[in-house]
């Protein structure tokens, strides 16, 4: 008893959090409004780049790849077929970058180290390269492709900034719901076994090849749904949206909001998407060196990051331990 | 049928054969130490039996099954489970969760159900935390904060709780005190009579206490293979550890 009330009460702060996120239209402008949602969708994409990098230790370069495919799969079905569902658009994207995200683990896990990290890296420019090549996936010539808008959800919805924002809450609340039922079972567990010790998981019977694969399509996938989000909110998508500097920018944000914990991924999301649209706001000119100066400090800084996230480890596992028992 | 046979296993680099030619048996239930002097080709030995290093020649049958080319995961999954010389854990798991993952036998990916829901798994997590004296703090524990003698007891733990038909136990002295050794005797023999010991070490009373027979390894050659009492008084042998003159088989 003691431990579902142990739960619970763990439970009722982001319940309060969720509950207060979701009045917020009533107090922010529209384009804040906006704002967030764009910062809900990046914080997502990056806690889905976290499950592969931060658990199992995959450190991907071509993560924003996955989502363009997400996001283009969603575009080519809504524009060039004319499917108006919500429901059908979504799953469509999810597959696709599952479908992708396979072919990048195939190919990529034949290298280790730095090398998968260029291999991952190039795998990602492709896609890219090919979003921007293929006349195919354009409309009108121009390199990005447009006439996306947000589609129906079949329950005679209206869409505005304030509702699709308390929509993608919602999603998001899931996405990170599922990740962390991920992180708490014995995959999650095989995951972060595989990224400290390969030798000693094999030894243990774990095959951690596979493991690999299943973590860099999950984050894949998860990554393809925010990637359509993206598309459905900004009404286009680019090859420069899903390019190398997005996929450098996800890694930033995962870092510098604790790779490898919970919600670190995530809240470093926010936070840079924000920085971001404010640096940019302030001067178009000196946004990039703002961010280029952020991921500088960030390297930095990282050495400390064992220790820091360390302590953090011990306090949390402390606090769970006694829930078990 | 002896439960394991090597049959002429050999590995080398380029030139260099660490391991060449090497045959033997092993029975169920048998104790075989494993001995030579550094370089001998012992911890190569014992990476072709995990399968962390492929054979170059020769075959490895496990009760029958040729498991020569098998990876490492496969091996275990068909009963070899080691230990290793040097603590191989894993930094960033508590002291449970690394007693999780190595009891995980089923090896199933469940994303819906947590580890820690586990009643069955948490009660046998349990028993190895008590048997093995690992439970301060409830096992929360990373392996930096754990003395060298605790860590050499998880890394033992981990290759013992998969209850192997053939256990591999690279150096399990290393970092216990003498009670603690012999408690690590009972606690393997408790697997069984049907779970065979390979074992490499040093120190000579506990090779000539714990083994039923004993390998002599030189040069990535295996030159004697007897009980302890003959190997005792094997002059070869002797010459070996002294360091005399180079032994050609």
């Amino acid at each position: 008893m003691t431990t579902v009330f142990t739960q619970l009460r763990r439970k009722v702060p982001v319940l309060v959090l969720l509950i207060g996120a979701l009045e917020l239209p009533f107090l922010l402008s529209s384009q804040q409004e906006s704002l967030l949602t764009r910062a809900l969708i990046f914080a997502m994409m990056a806690a889905s780049l976290d499950l592969a990098y931060g658990q199992a230790g995959l450190y991907s370069l071509g993560h924003a790849a996955l989502a363009g495919v997400g996001g283009y799969t969603a575009w080519l079905l809504m524009v060039r077929y004319g499917h108006e569902s919500f429901w059908y658009l979504i799953v469509a994207a999810a597959l696709a970058s599952a479908l992708a995200s396979l072919v990048f683990a195939l190919v990529s896990l034949r290298a280790r180290g730095l090398y998968f990290i260029l291999v991952t890296l190039a795998l990602g420019q492709m896609v890219s390269n090919l979003a921007q090549q293929w006349d195919f996936l354009k409309t009108a010539q121009a390199e990005a492709v447009t006439g996306i808008y947000i589609p129906s959800l079949g329950l005679g919805e209206d869409w505005h900034s304030g509702t699709l924002y308390q929509f993608v809450l919602v999603l998001t609340a899931l996405g990170l719901f599922t990740i962390q039922r991920i992180i708490g079972s014995p995959l999650g567990l095989a995951f972060r076994g595989s990224r400290d010790n390969e030798v000693r998981m094999e030894a243990l019977g774990y095959d951690v090849w596979r493991y690999r694969v299943v973590a860099i399509v999950l984050s894949g996938t998860l990554s393809g749904v925010c990637g359509a989000l993206f598309a459905f909110q900004s009404g286009l998508i680019s090859p420069t949206n899903i390019g190398v500097a997005t996929s450098g920018l996800l890694v930033l944000m995962a870092i510098i909001g604790g790779s490898g914990t919970r919600y670190g991924a995530f809240i470093g999301g926010i936070l840079v998407t924000l920085l971001q649209f404010y640096a940019n706001q302030w001067s178009m000119e000196r946004a990039p060196m703002i961010i280029g100066g952020l991921f500088i400090v960030t390297a930095l800084l990282l050495r400390f990051r064992p220790k820091v996230a360390g302590a953090l480890r011990s306090l949390t596992r402390g606090r769970v331990s006694h829930a078990v028992a | 049928m002896p439960l394991l046979e090597i049959d002429a296993v050999g590995r080398s680099y380029g030139g260099v054969h660490a391991v060449q030619d090497v045959s033997f048996n092993v029975k169920a239930g048998e104790w075989v130490g494993v001995i030579g002097p550094n370089g001998a080709g012992k911890s190569t030995l014992f990476n072709i039996l995990g399968g962390q290093v492929k054979a170059s020649s020769g075959h490895v049958r496990l009760a029958g099954r040729d498991v020569t080319r098998l990876a490492p995961h496969r091996r275990y999954r068909a009963g070899i489970s080691r230990s290793f010389q040097i603590s191989s854990l894993f930094p960033d798991l508590t002291v449970r969760e690394h007693l999780t993952l190595a009891c995980r036998q089923n090896h199933r990916w469940s994303m819906v159900r947590g580890w820690r829901g586990d009643r069955v798994l948490a009660a046998r997590v349990d028993e190895l935390l008590d048997t093995w004296d690992l439970g301060r703090n409830d096992g929360v524990e990373l392996p930096a904060n754990m003395s060298y003698g605790a860590q050499r007891r998880l890394e033992l733990a981990i290759a013992v709780s998969a209850q192997p038909s053939l256990l591999l136990l690279d150096e399990p002295n290393v970092g216990l005190t003498a009670s603690e050794c012999g408690d690590l005797r009972d606690r393997v023999a408790e697997l069984g009579p049907e779970t065979a010991v390979i074992f490499v070490a040093h120190d000579m009373d506990m090779v000539m206490g714990w083994s039923d027979r004993i390998l002599v390894m030189h040069q990535g050659q295996l030159v004697a293979d007897d009980t302890p009492e003959a190997i005792a008084r094997n002059a070869f042998v002797e010459e070996v550890y002294l360091g005399a003159e180079p032994i050609v088989a």
